[in-house]
């Protein structure tokens, strides 16, 4: 019975904690992005979303000067160029990861971020490192053969950040100009790019702001996207995890029900001769009660909390493969989050052992003493 | 009159069919008797005796002890009845098997008073039939006679004023069955009353009634 508790504790907490930090890390991708608009590449969007979201690395690039272009597009209030460049897996490179450049004196969707791992403005020659990539301050890191200083590590954000460095585009221009940034196969041209334009609006219309944007924009090969249409996609997969967490806790809690109740009444059902004895030497309705009650309270509490062990063991440690397999952002509850699962799993495991034992029980002492005894004979 | 019966009767159904093994009882037990119920197997002995304890329900009939229905105890009056008044040896040993034999007689007299048996008092009880050496061992480590006299010790701890005995010598060698015997009459020499149900001729030498159930 242990087992059987153990592992529905388990199955609730594994479950919970995975689906709520994966609703954790696409509503922080929501809310976190920072940007009204994103001017990108045409076929770069996807790309662009891919590295936002996931983590995954691309190199994608138009011309520079479509950010000016942007700029002079009425209700635009802010504008700030980005330049996305993946880097290999090859000797000239520590890994292959996303670099991403920004300008520090516009930029106003990567420095937030920025503010609490680097307390003076990035340097020339420095980078900050988002919270997966194997690196802390003071150590160094190569591109395309060039070695960086880490100033500074990112704290997680649950997106594609986690597994990217950020550097200025200056450093970025050195890059470009490195005769290993021949390697990337993906870049055609090496002057005057950038990846992406972020936009502020204010307080102006956003579909009337990213259709003007269009219009000055057509013939240039860029796709507009909008703060709702990149995560258009991810606020669906909120509302299915959510609704899987609802599914995932009625379907344990229903086996559950059924199943300890099954087990309570074999389990009593095969101590029939220990109660019997017990209620021919004159023990109470009320004490063999107290001790069926006592026992399911027991057994349930620990099990539930070896679940809960074994679910902590098994999901904390592996947050970040288990992140990478599902391809989604991913940001682990917060404490009390995690506290209130605990307690929660281990109200529903009590109650429902507790009932269970409640329910054998009643039908145990609705029998003669007599049936029971001759369990004995 | 300790314990008497009212036309006590009890009904089965065997494969389709109603039989009462037990029909219009009537029977009468004072202080310090010993009463063996005899009868062939399967003619209601057991059944007579669980009716005798309340832990049967009959069809009609009533069982008194000291004038007091048992079918009409509450349920906490009933644990009582069966912790203080009267005590039941029943077929087997009827001890618990993971507690030890002088918890299983420990328990008994905590379960109603809520205190410990003094250990004196456990030995001394022990010593009067002879298991005394086996007190700390567990009810599969017994000998059958052991075992059975283990059950006297914990049906005599709290001192009833009824001991009633389901075959109380039935699986035992000649020696053990005797020592039994001697027991049971030495407890009803001394005020307790008792009521055996039994084959054994033995008790028929012994008791101070014998009804003979039949016609089964």
């Amino acid at each position: 019975m242990i087992f059987f508790v153990t592992l529905l504790a388990f199955t609730m907490f594994s479950v919970s904690i995975i689906s709520r930090s994966t609703e954790n890390g696409l509503s922080s991708v929501v809310n976190r992005l920072g940007a009204d608009i994103m001017v990108v590449p045409e076929e770069g969007g996807d790309s662009v979303q891919s590295l936002l979201f996931q983590g995954t690395p691309c190199t994608t690039y138009f011309d520079a000067g479509i950010e000016e272009k942007i700029k002079n597009v009425e209700g635009v209030e802010k504008t700030s160029p980005q330049l996305y460049l993946a880097t290999l897996s090859a000797s000239c490179c520590d890994s292959q990861l996303q670099l991403i450049a920004f300008d520090p004196k516009t930029d106003f969707v990567i420095q937030p971020w920025l503010k609490s791992s680097l307390h003076n403005n990035l340097s020339a020659g420095s980078v900050v490192v988002g919270s997966s990539v194997n690196k802390k301050a003071g150590d160094t890191i190569t591109f395309y053969g060039i070695e960086f200083k880490v100033a500074g590590r990112m704290e997680r954000t649950g997106m594609g950040y986690d597994s990217s460095v950020f550097l200025n585009f200056e450093d970025a221009q050195k890059i470009l100009e490195s005769p290993n940034i021949e390697k990337n196969k993906d870049l055609k041209q090496v002057d005057n790019i950038i990846s992406t334009v972020v936009v502020d609006i204010g307080t102006n219309s956003i579909s009337k702001v990213s259709e003007q944007i269009k219009k000055e924009l057509s013939g240039n090969s860029v796709g507009v996207y909008t703060s709702e249409t990149l995560t258009h996609s991810i606020a669906g997969s909120i509302a299915n995890f959510k609704d899987l967490e609802k599914f995932t806790e009625a379907i344990s809690f229903l086996s559950a029900a059924v199943a300890l109740l099954s087990l309570f009444a074999i389990t009593i059902n095969e101590r029939k001769k220990e109660f019997g004895i017990l209620l021919s030497i004159g023990t109470g309705h009320k004490q063999i009660f107290q001790i069926i009650v006592t026992e399911a309270t027991t057994i349930t509490i620990f099990g539930a909390i070896l679940g809960i062990v074994i679910g902590a063991i098994t999901v904390f440690p592996f947050s970040i493969v288990i992140s990478q397999k599902l391809a989604l952002p991913y940001l682990l509850p917060e404490l009390t989050e995690i506290a209130g699962l605990v307690i929660k799993i281990l109200v529903i495991s009590v109650s429902t052992g507790i009932c269970s034992a409640i329910v054998a029980t009643k039908r145990l002492l609705a029998c003669d003493a007599s049936e029971l005894v001759k369990e004995t004979e | 009159m300790l314990l008497e019966t009212q036309d006590l009767s009890k009904k089965f159904r065997r494969n389709g069919h109603e039989f009462f093994p037990v029909k219009d009882i009537n029977l009468s037990v004072k202080e310090g008797q010993l009463v063996s119920i005899s009868g062939s197997s399967g003619c209601g002995k057991s059944t007579l005796l669980n009716l005798i304890t309340g832990m049967l329900t009959p069809d009609y009939g009533a069982v008194y002890f000291n004038k007091e229905n048992v079918f009409e105890m509450t349920a906490d009056r009933h644990a009582e009845y069966l912790n203080q008044n009267i005590a039941y040896i029943m077929q087997g040993d009827g001890l618990l098997h993971n507690l030890t034999l002088s918890e299983n007689i420990a328990l008994i007299h905590w379960l109603h008073n809520r205190e410990n048996v003094s250990p004196e008092k456990i030995i001394k009880l022990a010593q009067s039939v002879g298991i005394e050496h086996v007190l700390d061992s567990y009810p599969a480590q017994l000998s059958g006679g052991e075992a059975k006299r283990g059950a006297i010790v914990r049906a005599l701890v709290n001192h009833p004023q009824l001991v009633i005995a389901d075959e109380p010598t039935s699986n035992l060698d000649t020696g053990n069955a005797e020592k039994i015997v001697k027991i049971l009459k030495n407890l009803s020499l001394d005020g307790t009353a008792v009521i055996v149900s039994t084959h054994d001729q033995r008790f028929s030498e012994i008791v101070d009634a014998e009804y003979i159930l039949g016609d089964c």
